[in-house]
């Protein structure tokens, strides 16, 4: 949060400065224009935190995200000031390191064995569509190029997620050599593929100061009010509260009892969270998002003087 | 023991026996009156009941005369009877009075008479007088006198009616003479009546065979063999035949008496009596009886003149003489060299002081050399001894001389003529036939030298036994020629004759103490004079006489001289040696087996061992001990003194334990060494012949009879010991002969019979003739013995929770006694014994040890067997993991960890079903399902020492199904003996396990209700399955 609150800064001086040295190269009438933007790029939540060391690894192996944007702009020569609301949809792919799980129980013959989950290949796919309120600033520098620096704030409108992973069941007696494994009527089973879908507490809120540095396509139109821009853009969101108070594997509605429940049984009674709501993660996620945005400027300016002549978009 | 039997008028005599007296009863002995009247008291010479009296053998007392109450010596310096009776009363009748009498006396000088006298007479004793007339008129039998010796004496007495009462009367009377004893005994009296009982007659011994023989007709008879010289008496009652042999061990004359009995002991013969004479050689130092001309005779006689004898050597020529024996026996006076054995002869020509006994006391017999005829030869006697120290450095001769002397002189005159009396010399002569010195020669002459000596009977004169001592000292360990000689006067006329003995003895001292007890005294040898000294100081002379004491603790050592009676320039010196002397026993002894006689002679080499008081260092192991006590172990035993000594044991021979007893100080000291000698049997080794002949066939023997059987037919003769033994003449009948041989061998060898070669089992004969000439048929029995063929299984499996082992194995061949099993040294580190023992009978089970590691064991079985040795076998037993590793659980069969399962670690892992590797499940556990019920499950291990081992399988038995699902096999019996029916309630495919998972049986039942089986022909544990069936038994 405050390295958000470090970058936001540093862009809006770097803005303001650019904006205000735009400033002086061009007096100005206000334009009034209305962007629609579309923005795509790769998104990282950069984890490879854990809580503990015996905790599994979380690891991103995959992001992406895809923004649609449509916005208010005000410009006065070079300064730009503008707002609206984006869709933002992103999508992540996680890994989570091999880890086992070892419970207590009794087998059929009520005879005490260490029963164990063998997860791997544990991987967790999140979808999840924001819908966000950019505010930003920005600058035209020279005749090209555009900066843009502003934050947004992002609310979930839809989070899903789905586990897959192989997992294989065993047990371990006091009396005998090895751990016993697929032996179906102890509930030892071998490995198989499990999933689960679901949706996930992904956060409430997030605020993501961005950042925006392109150039300026010119476009001939025959009203010549329409604009457009291409620039690298790169978010940082910073969530402002997660839920991780689940367990990565939720055992709640798999009966202790083999004898009880088969192997398909434990495939539909095993409950994957997303990592994103465990507690395996040391912190709270941020992602970084970094893309390009074409953005298509109508000037929405009434006429007063149509200038011909000024071509900043 | 006395019989008294009072009659009142006559009656008829029966035979018994009417009185007798051995003067052993004190009663009877109180009967008789002694030294009867107010003067038998006084009388110098008396009747006493005592042992000088005895005559009983084995008994104490009898009547004697004695003047010193003690001894049988009388006195007779006046005339004087003295009378003792015993007051008896006898049937009217004639009586034989037999008693056992001796007494010396010289006639009227000193006699017993023994007297019948009615018990009205007075027979009072008279101790100064001549004999009463009572006592001849009521005399019975003949005066008694003039015997020395013990012999029998008879009278008759008749019994009238006045006479009836009477007094057995024994009286003593002597008159003023020379005392000559011994003095009257009287001993063994028996009245009996005068009953027939043939008389014994012809009594001859026969020296060679040792037979009394004799004729007779009475029931019985009694032998006495009485020796005078030992006062030995050997009494040989109830001899049923006419003849008895009689060993003698004794020397001297020995007087055999033999009497009739008949009756049942009530009458008795007159005794008979002969004599003979015996001596044994080798129990003197100079064998002096043993004359002759052959240089084995001990002593070698000569003839010779005075010429020969006396002159010649007084010119420096002796001669020796003609080598001649004259012995027309000793009642000749021709002989010249005879001997002497009647201890009761008195020499003819000896009239005088009682005469001149031939034979001196105390010998058995003596040696007269000269004859004592009027003229003729001159006598010589010589003898080789050699001088040994001890016993024989002393020699004493007896000797009494009588000589006619002729007036002549005593000796020649210096020109060696003149004429000269009869001598006696005594010369000892060295080997080279010298002289010795002075001190061992002696010279008589009739009527010269001490005149004291002499006896003169006209120109006869005699002189009584004297020992003359001469010391050989000095010549220990030479050989010397003892030379006596009898010569006549010059002119070979007056005659001069000796008897003479000789003697050796030690010439040591006495007094000497041994042991622990101190000497305190010595006394030197009697016959000498003496003179003390110490021998440090020799010229002071400490005493004179005979006897010398001294301090007990003394241990100075001294000497004394002794001196010659009859030159004392002629001694020699002993030493008196007092500090301790103990005895030393040596004896040995050689046998001689001949004559019938089973002869040792032991040879005494005992000494005394003298110890220095002060340091116990031996001073001196020099002096002989002569008395040896011998006990010969065949009953007998007896003192000896001497070096050597003979005893004849019996011709049975034996093993005889003896001793001998060396002794000092009359037994104070002994010293005892021990020998065991065994003898021959001389008389069963008789000789004997055998004729053989075939059966069938016969022979004519020696008594003229055919035989043809089996026949020993025996004569007599005397055998290689000389003893009278049969001689069998064996004919030996010999039937065919057969001979079987039975051999029992082991497979593989092979007996040699009869120069042939057999190995197989069979019987076998082969024909022959014997050495006899008879058929002879020989078999052979032959039993080939196979050997031992035993099978058993190489290898033997057995789960480590296994009580035994078993080891069943076959016998193919042979017999077994017995086995054993040898584990190996990896068998013996974890447990198992050395060696497992079985009988053959039993059954092989070795004892599984506790906790047994799972492994290869290699084990030697040895079959002992009765016949043939076989080689071990050589097996491995499997000992698998225990079944009891495996865990069942439903769906899955595992191995427990080395917490559970005793501590095995395993590395690698294979599980087998039914006997089939089950691919891919190589891990500890297998994972089963339902359709595996019944299924039999191992796993093959690698443990953590590389062994690759399997458990002892499981049938898995549970599954998903309850197990309360599970069918249970009933069986009956479920303890069953091999091949016992067995029920069980199932049917279909049933199949039997061992304990080691192999299957042993299957049986296809019908499908439905109950089936019956055979248990199994071992012992064991089994499973039965049948379809999902399981059971369990045991078979015993």
């Amino acid at each position: 949060m405050r390295r958000a609150l470090y970058i936001l800064l540093l862009t809006t001086c770097t803005v303001a400065t650019a904006t205000a040295q735009f400033h002086k190269t061009t007096d100005g009438r206000v334009n009034h224009f209305v962007t629609f933007s579309l923005a795509g790029g790769e998104a990282n939540y950069f984890t490879s935190s854990r809580a503990s060391d015996y905790a599994p690894s979380l690891k991103d192996k995959l992001g992406a995200d895809g923004i649609f944007m449509l916005s208010y702009e005000m410009r006065k020569n070079w300064f730009i000031f503008g707002f609206g609301a984006q869709a933002d949809y992103n999508y992540t792919r996680q890994q989570v390191g091999d880890f086992t799980e070892i419970f207590d129980r009794k087998d059929r013959e009520d005879e005490e064995v260490h029963y164990a989950y063998r997860f791997s290949d544990y991987t967790d796919e999140q979808h999840v569509l924001h819908v966000s309120v950019p505010l930003y600033v920005g600058a035209n520098i020279g005749y090209l190029l555009y900066v843009l620096a502003g934050a947004k704030v992002s609310i979930p409108l839809l989070s899903l997620h789905k586990t897959t992973t192989d997992l294989s069941t065993d047990g371990t007696y006091v009396r005998f050599i090895h751990t016993i494994e697929d032996a179906p009527s102890y509930g030892y089973y071998t490995v198989d593929e499990y999933s689960y879908s679901s949706s996930f507490d992904a956060p409430e809120i997030k605020i993501s100061p961005f950042a925006e540095f392109g150039f300026r396509i010119p476009v001939r139109s025959r009203s010549g009010r329409v604009g457009m821009r291409l620039g690298l853009y790169a978010e940082y969101g910073l969530p402002l509260s997660i839920n991780n108070k689940h367990l990565l594997v939720d055992y709640s509605f798999v009966d202790k009892n083999p004898f009880t429940q088969n192997k398909e049984q434990l495939r539909s009674s095993i409950v994957f969270n997303s990592p994103l709501n465990t507690d395996i993660l040391s912190k709270k996620l941020s992602q970084l998002s970094v893309g390009l945005r074409w953005t298509v400027l109508i000037n929405v300016t009434p006429p007063e003087h149509i200038c011909m002549c000024d071509r900043d978009f | 023991m006395a019989v008294l039997l009072i009659a009142a008028l006559p009656v008829t005599l029966y035979s018994q026996i009417y009185y007798s007296c051995d003067f052993e009863d004190v009663t009877e002995n109180s009967q008789w009156v002694l030294n009867t009247g107010a003067r038998g008291p006084l009388c110098e010479s008396k009747w006493f009941i005592g042992e000088a009296g005895n005559y009983t053998l084995g008994g104490e007392n009898g009547l004697f005369v004695s003047s010193d109450s003690v001894n049988a010596v009388y006195k007779s310096t006046q005339a004087m009877y003295v009378v003792a009776y015993r007051e008896l009363t006898l049937p009217v009748g004639t009586y034989n009075l037999d008693f056992d009498w001796r007494g010396m006396g010289n006639g009227s000088s000193a006699q017993i008479v023994v007297a019948w006298v009615p018990a009205t007479q007075a027979t009072n004793s008279n101790n100064a007088g001549s004999l009463a007339a009572w006592a001849n008129n009521y005399k019975v039998g003949n005066s008694l006198y003039a015997s020395k010796i013990w012999q029998p004496g008879r009278a008759t007495i008749n019994v009238t009616a006045a006479t009836q009462q009477g007094k057995l009367v024994f009286v003593w009377s002597s008159a003023r003479d020379v005392a000559k004893p011994p003095s009257g005994c009287v001993d063994n009296i028996t009245i009996t009546a005068s009953m027939n009982c043939g008389a014994v007659a012809n009594l001859t011994y026969n020296t060679a065979s040792a037979m009394l023989s004799w004729s007779g007709s009475a029931d019985y008879y009694q032998v006495r063999d009485y020796t005078p010289y030992d006062s030995s008496l050997v009494v040989y009652d109830s001899v049923a035949t006419t003849s008895h042999r009689v060993q003698l061990n004794s020397e001297g004359t020995h007087y055999f008496y033999v009497r009739g009995v008949c009756n049942n002991g009530t009458s008795f013969t007159p005794w008979v009596s002969t004599t003979t004479f015996v001596w044994i050689p080798g129990r003197r130092c100079i064998e002096y009886m043993d004359l002759g001309i052959s240089t084995s005779n001990a002593g070698r006689c000569y003839t010779g003149d005075f010429d020969t004898f006396i002159k010649q050597e007084f010119f420096g020529h002796p001669q020796q003489g003609t080598l001649e024996k004259v012995d027309l026996g000793p009642s000749s006076a021709e002989s010249m060299h005879t001997l002497h054995t009647d201890l009761n002869e008195i020499d003819p020509t000896t009239t005088i002081d009682g005469g001149l006994s031939t034979v001196p006391d105390g010998e058995i017999a003596s040696v007269r050399l000269g004859a004592y005829t009027g003229s003729g030869k001159s006598a010589r006697v010589e003898y080789k001894y050699t001088v040994q120290a001890g016993m024989s450095d002393l020699l004493d001769l007896k000797y009494a001389v009588v000589m006619q002397s002729g007036g002549h002189s005593a000796e020649l005159d210096p020109n060696g003529e003149g004429d000269m009396n009869p001598t006696f010399t005594l010369n000892i002569l060295d080997g080279s036939g010298k002289k010795i010195d002075g001190c061992t020669q002696k010279y008589f002459v009739a009527g010269f030298g001490d005149h004291n000596a002499w006896h003169q009977e006209g120109d006869w004169f005699w002189c009584n036994w004297s020992t003359v001592t001469v010391s050989l000292r000095k010549y220990v360990g030479q050989t010397i020629t003892i030379r006596l000689t009898s010569a006549r006067c010059s002119y070979d006329t007056h005659p001069a004759y000796a008897y003479f003995t000789m003697g050796c003895r030690g010439g040591s001292l006495e007094g000497l103490a041994c042991g622990d007890f101190a000497t305190d005294h010595f006394t030197a040898p009697e016959g000498f004079t003496y003179r003390w000294y110490k021998e440090d100081n020799p010229s002071v002379t400490l005493d004179t006489a005979r006897t010398f004491h001294i301090d007990p603790l003394d241990a100075d050592i001294y000497m004394v001289e002794c001196h010659d009676l009859t030159d004392p320039t002629c001694y020699y010196t002993l030493t008196a040696n007092p500090n301790p002397r103990f005895p030393l026993a040596q004896v040995t002894y050689n046998v001689t087996s001949a004559d019938c006689q089973n002869i040792v002679d032991f040879s005494n080499s005992s000494y005394v061992r003298v110890v220095n008081r002060s340091s116990g260092e031996t001073m001196s192991e020099e002096e002989p001990i002569y008395d040896i006590f011998y006990h010969y172990g065949d009953g007998e035993e007896e003192w000896v003194s001497g070096s050597s000594n003979r005893h004849v044991y019996p011709v049975e021979g034996g093993t005889f334990e003896c001793y001998a007893v060396a002794s000092m100080n009359d037994g104070v000291c002994q010293d005892t060494i021990r020998y065991t000698i065994t003898l021959p049997d001389l008389l069963h080794t008789g000789s004997q012949d055998t004729v053989h002949i075939c059966e069938g066939d016969s022979v004519q023997i020696l008594s003229g009879e055919w035989v043809k059987r089996d026949t020993v037919y025996t004569t007599y003769a005397a055998n290689k010991y000389g003893c009278d033994a049969p001689y069998d003449h064996y004919v030996m009948v010999h039937p065919v002969s057969y001979d079987s041989t039975v051999v029992e061998m082991c497979e593989g060898g092979y007996v040699d019979f009869e120069g042939k070669r057999y190995t197989e089992t069979g019987n076998y004969t082969v024909n022959l003739r014997t050495i006899h000439g008879c058929d002879s048929v020989l078999e052979l029995k032959l039993t080939v013995i196979p050997r031992l063929e035993v099978t058993m299984a190489d290898t033997i499996e057995v789960c480590a929770d296994d009580s035994v082992i078993p080891v069943p194995y076959t016998i193919l061949k042979g017999r077994v006694s017995e086995v054993h099993v040898l584990p190996d040294s990896l068998g013996l580190a974890r447990g198992f014994q050395p060696d497992y023992p079985f009988e053959a009978e039993d059954y092989i089970m070795v004892p599984v040890p506790e906790h047994l590691h799972p492994g290869f064991y290699r084990m030697t079985i040895t079959l002992g067997t009765p016949d043939c040795p076989s080689d071990p076998k050589s097996i491995v037993v499997k000992v698998k993991y225990s079944s009891a590793i495996i865990a069942q659980k439903n769906d899955i069969v595992a191995l427990l960890n080395e917490n559970y399962n005793g501590g095995y670690l395993f590395y690698g892992y294979q599980w087998f079903r039914n006997d089939l590797p089950m691919p891919g499940d190589t891990t500890s556990y297998v994972v089963v399902t339902d359709a595996d019920q019944g299924a039999k499950y191992y796993c093959m291990l690698i443990s953590d020492d590389g062994t690759v081992i399997e458990t002892c399988p499981i049938w898995y038995t549970s599954a998903r199904t309850d197990l309360e699902n599970v069918s249970v096999l009933s069986v009956t019996p479920q303890v069953a003996q091999p091949g016992e029916t067995v029920m069980l309630n199932a049917g279909g495919l049933i199949k039997v396990y061992d304990s080691l998972g192999r299957q042993v049986a299957e049986y296809k039942k019908t499908a439905a209700g109950n089936t019956v089986i055979s248990a199994p022909n071992h012992a064991g544990l089994y499973l039965i399955v049948a379809g999902d069936k399981v059971a369990r038994i045991i078979v015993r």
